[in-house]
C-alpha cells in the first residue's frame, strides 16, 4: 500500500530485461500497441462527419457533438449532412471545414461510388468497398478496435472468475477440490461453438450479451494452473504460519497466496486474448456475432468468402488477422519466456 | 508446583488420521499420531516435549494451536475449553496461541517487508489504531528481538537463518500470546546461532514471563531451556519428569536409550561411550501400533506382561510420572534391574 507503484522488485526486473531481451516480442508489444492506439482514436481517423467546423466566427467540433443542419444556416433541424455540396457551400461561405483522413465511417454507405459495389481499392477508398459500398479501411480500423476491446474485456472477466474459481478450489482442496473439478470438466465437455450457435439463435446478440455469452464458457481456461499452484502453495510454511496468528482464509488467498499465481496467469493472458479475438471472428464469420452492420472483421472474411470476384475484401481481412494474432502469439511468447526461470538463470537477459 | 489452575492442560489428547485407498476411497487404516496424551503447561514455565521423529510431538503441538482437529480429548486454555472451537470464536484464540516454525526460511512469506511480516498480527486482532502506532510497535518488537529497527524495510531473503529466526519470534510476540508452541526451533540453524537463539528464548521468558511448549528431539537443546520434559513414544507419553530429574534419573527405558544416544564432546569418552541398542531399528508403524506397551519390541527389558496389557502412565514421585510395568508397585517385586526408588 505504500509502497511505491512501480518498484520492481530484482526477479522482476530480470523478467523485465529479459522480456525486453527478446526483440521479437518486443516489438510485437509496441507495434500491438501503436496500432491498437491508433485504432481507438478511429472516430478522427475515419469518419463521415469533419473534425473541425468553423463557422460565422465559431468552432464547431461534429465528431463529438451533433449539430443540426440550422446551425449552419440550412432548412431542416436534423443532422447537418456535411458531405452534400449544399450544406459544405453553405459552411464554405463563412469558415472553414477540416476533414478525417479517411471521410468515411464504418456505416457509411459511398453514395456517390459510380460503380457496383464492392468496388476495387482506389484513391477515394484506399482498400476498396465492401458489398455495400462502405470503405474497407474504415471498417477494418473500426473492426480491429472493437475486436480487441471485446478480446481485452473477456479475457479480465474470464481471468477474474477462472482466478476467483481456481483459487477457491485449490485452497480448500479435498471435497470442494473434487466437486469443482467434476463440474467443470462436465461443462468443459459441452461443445461450446453449438451452444453459443443456438443461444445466438434466439437472442439478437450485442456487444454485452454476447461477452456474457462467451464468458460462460472462456472462465474455465484458468481454473487449471491457479488451482495447482493454490495446491501447491497452501502447503508452504509461511501460508499455515498465517494461518495459526488466526489471518481469515480470503486474506490469506489474496495477500499470501495468489502473488504466486500470477505468474501463471499473466503467463496466459495473451493467448486468452488471440483466443478470445478469434471466438468473436469466427461468430461473426458465422454472422452469428455482433449485430448487422456492426464493423467486424469476421464479417469482413465473410464477405470475401461471398465476393470471391473482389479479392481486396479477402486479402484485408486475413492480413489484418493474421498480423493481430502474429503480433499476440509473439508478445504472448515473449511474456512465457520472460516468467520462465530457467531462461533467466541460463539466459542472463542482463 | 503450584496448585493454581494450569495455563494449558492437555486431557487424553487424541488425533488419528484416517488413511482411504482403493477405488471408492474406502476407509482403509487409522494412523494413531497421538493417542492419548494428557499434559499440563503452568504459567511461566517451559515445557519440554522430547522424542524421535513420527513420535507425534509435532502433532500434538498443532493439535494444542487447533491447525488439526484432535480425534478425542480436551485442550484448556486457562480455563477455557478450545478443544470445539470453530470460525471466529477459533480466530479469536489465535491470539493467545502462537508458534514458531522449525524452518525459518518458509515460514516467513518471501513477498512481504519484515514490517508486514512482524505486523500481520497486528492487523489481523487490530491490535493497534493508527499506522503510526503499528510502526512503533513493530520496530519495538524487532528491537526486542534483537534485530536493527532499520531492517523493517527488507524482505526475508537479505537475512541470515538465525536473524529470520528472530523475525518469526518477533511475530509470535506481536499478538502478546498466552503460550508460545516452539516447533524445533533451532534444528535447521548452525549449532552457534542455536545458542543464540535459546538464549534470546529464555530472556525473553524472563523479561516477558512467557510460557513455552518447546518441540524438539535435542536433548542437548532441551536441558538447557526446559523446566519440565516430556518423553514421547509413538503417540504416548512414556514419562514426565522436572528437567534435572529426568537427566539424573531417568526411569523408562526409552528414556534411558534416548539419553545414552547424546554424544559427549570428548573424543575419549565418546568412543567410550555405550549407546542403548534400543534405538536400533524403526520406529514401529503408528498404523499398526504393538500391543501392550508401545515401546515393547526395541525394549531390552520387556517381558510377557509388557506385551499384553499397556502401562498407565503412574506418578512414581511427586512429577516423576513413568508409564513402565517394570515400576508396577502392585508387582510382586520390583522388576526394574537397576535401583530404584520406590515411591512413598
Amino acid at each position: 500500500m505504500r509502497r511505491p507503484l512501480i518498484r520492481l522488485n530484482p526477479i522482476n526486473r530480470r523478467r523485465w530485461a529479459q522480456f525486453r531481451a527478446n526483440r521479437r516480442g518486443w516489438w510485437s508489444l509496441w507495434l500491438f500497441l501503436a496500432l491498437f492506439g491508433l485504432t481507438l482514436v478511429s472516430d478522427f481517423i475515419a469518419n463521415d462527419v469533419p473534425l473541425l467546423v468553423a463557422y460565422d466566427g465559431e468552432l464547431y467540433y461534429p465528431v463529438l457533438e451533433t449539430y443540426p443542419e440550422t446551425a449552419f444556416g440550412g432548412d431542416f433541424a436534423t443532422e447537418a449532412e456535411y458531405d452534400s455540396p449544399f450544406v459544405a457551400e453553405l459552411i464554405n461561405e463563412k469558415g472553414w471545414m477540416l476533414w478525417p483522413p479517411i471521410r468515411f465511417s464504418y456505416d457509411t454507405h459511398d453514395r456517390k461510388l459510380g460503380q457496383p459495389a464492392p468496388s476495387p481499392p482506389s484513391a477515394r477508398h484506399w482498400l476498396g468497398t465492401d458489398d455495400q459500398g462502405r470503405d474497407v479501411l474504415a471498417r477494418v480500423l473500426y473492426g480491429f478496435r472493437i475486436s480487441v476491446l471485446f478480446g481485452l474485456l473477456l479475457t479480465l472477466l474470464s481471468s477474474v472468475i477462472g482466478v476467483a474459481a481456481g483459487a477457491v478450489q485449490g485452497y480448500f482442496g479435498g471435497r470442494t477440490d473434487l466437486l469443482g473439478q467434476r463440474m467443470i470438466e462436465i461443462w468443459q465437455g459441452l461443445p461450446a461453438l453449438y451452444v453459443l450457435i443456438i443461444i445466438a439463435s434466439f437472442v439478437q446478440p450485442g456487444f454485452w450479451t454476447l461477452l456474457g455469452i462467451l464468458l460462460l464458457f472462456s472462465w474455465t481456461t484458468l481454473v487449471g494452473v491457479v488451482r495447482a499452484e493454490f495446491l501447491r502453495v497452501r502447503n508452504f510454511d509461511y501460508v499455515r504460519a498465517a494461518k495459526a496468528l488466526g489471518v481469515g482464509d480470503a486474506v490469506i488467498m489474496y495477500r499470501h497466496v495468489l502473488p504466486n499465481a500470477m505468474v501463471a496467469t499473466l503467463t496466459f493472458m495473451p493467448f486468452i486474448l488471440s483466443a478470445s479475438i478469434v471466438t468473436l471472428t469466427s461468430l461473426d464469420f458465422l454472422g452469428l456475432g455482433m449485430p448487422p452492420g456492426a464493423p467486424s472483421l469476421g464479417e469482413l472474411l465473410s464477405q470475401g468468402k461471398d465476393n470471391i470476384q473482389a479479392p481486396w475484401l479477402g486479402i484485408t481481412g486475413f492480413v489484418v488477422i493474421a498480423l493481430q494474432l502474429s503480433l499476440l502469439v509473439f508478445v504472448g511468447e515473449a511474456v512465457r519466456d520472460a516468467f520462465d526461470p530457467r531462461k533467466i538463470q541460463l539466459g542472463g537477459g542482463r | 508446583m503450584t496448585n493454581t489452575e494450569p495455563l494449558l492442560e492437555v486431557d487424553n489428547l487424541q488425533v488419528h488420521f484416517k488413511l482411504h485407498g482403493g477405488l471408492l476411497g474406502r476407509h482403509q487404516a487409522t494412523v494413531r499420531a497421538v493417542d492419548g496424551v494428557s499434559f499440563r503447561v503452568d504459567q511461566g514455565e517451559t515445557l519440554g516435549v522430547v522424542g524421535e521423529s513420527g513420535c507425534g510431538k509435532s502433532t500434538t503441538g498443532l493439535a494444542v494451536l487447533r491447525m488439526i482437529d484432535p480425534s478425542a480429548g480436551s485442550i484448556r486454555l486457562n480455563g477455557d475449553d478450545i478443544t470445539l472451537y470453530k470460525g471466529r470464536q477459533l480466530r479469536r484464540i489465535r491470539r493467545r496461541l502462537q508458534m514458531v516454525y522449525q524452518d525459518p526460511f518458509g515460514a516467513l512469506d518471501p513477498r512481504m517487508r519484515v514490517l508486514d511480516i512482524v505486523g500481520e498480527p497486528l492487523l489481523v486482532h487490530k491490535l493497534t489504531s493508527d499506522r503510526h502506532a503499528y510502526r512503533k510497535r513493530v520496530l519495538e518488537l524487532l528491537d526486542l528481538v534483537g534485530l536493527n529497527p532499520k531492517m523493517a524495510e527488507r524482505y526475508p531473503h537479505e537475512f541470515s537463518g538465525g536473524q529470520r529466526q528472530r523475525i518469526g519470534i518477533a511475530r509470535a510476540l506481536a499478538a502478546e500470546p498466552e503460550l508460545i508452541i516452539c516447533d524445533e526451533p533451532v534444528s535447521a540453524l548452525d549449532v552457534s546461532i542455536q545458542a543464540q537463539i535459546i538464549n534470546l528464548l529464555e530472556d525473553l521468558q524472563s523479561e516477558l514471563g512467557l510460557t513455552y511448549l518447546f518441540i524438539a528431539h535435542d536433548l542437548a537443546v532441551v536441558r538447557h531451556i526446559c523446566d519440565r520434559i516430556m518423553v514421547m513414544y509413538l503417540g504416548q507419553v512414556v514419562e514426565t519428569a522436572s528437567r534435572d530429574t529426568l537427566y539424573d534419573q531417568p526411569m523408562h527405558p526409552y528414556t534411558q536409550a534416548l539419553l545414552s544416544a547424546i554424544p559427549v564432546p570428548d573424543p575419549r569418552a565418546e568412543t567410550a561411550r555405550e549407546v542403548d541398542p534400543s534405538l536400533q531399528g524403526e520406529v514401529p508403524s503408528p498404523v499398526n501400533p504393538p500391543s501392550g506397551c508401545p515401546f515393547h519390541p526395541r525394549c531390552r527389558h520387556a517381558h510377557d506382561a509388557c506385551r499384553e496389557t499397556k502401562p498407565p502412565l503412574r506418578e512414581l514421585q511427586s512429577g516423576h510420572a513413568v508409564a513402565c510395568h517394570l515400576y508396577d508397585p502392585a508387582a510382586s517385586e520390583v522388576n526394574a534391574p537397576w535401583p530404584v526408588a520406590r515411591p512413598a
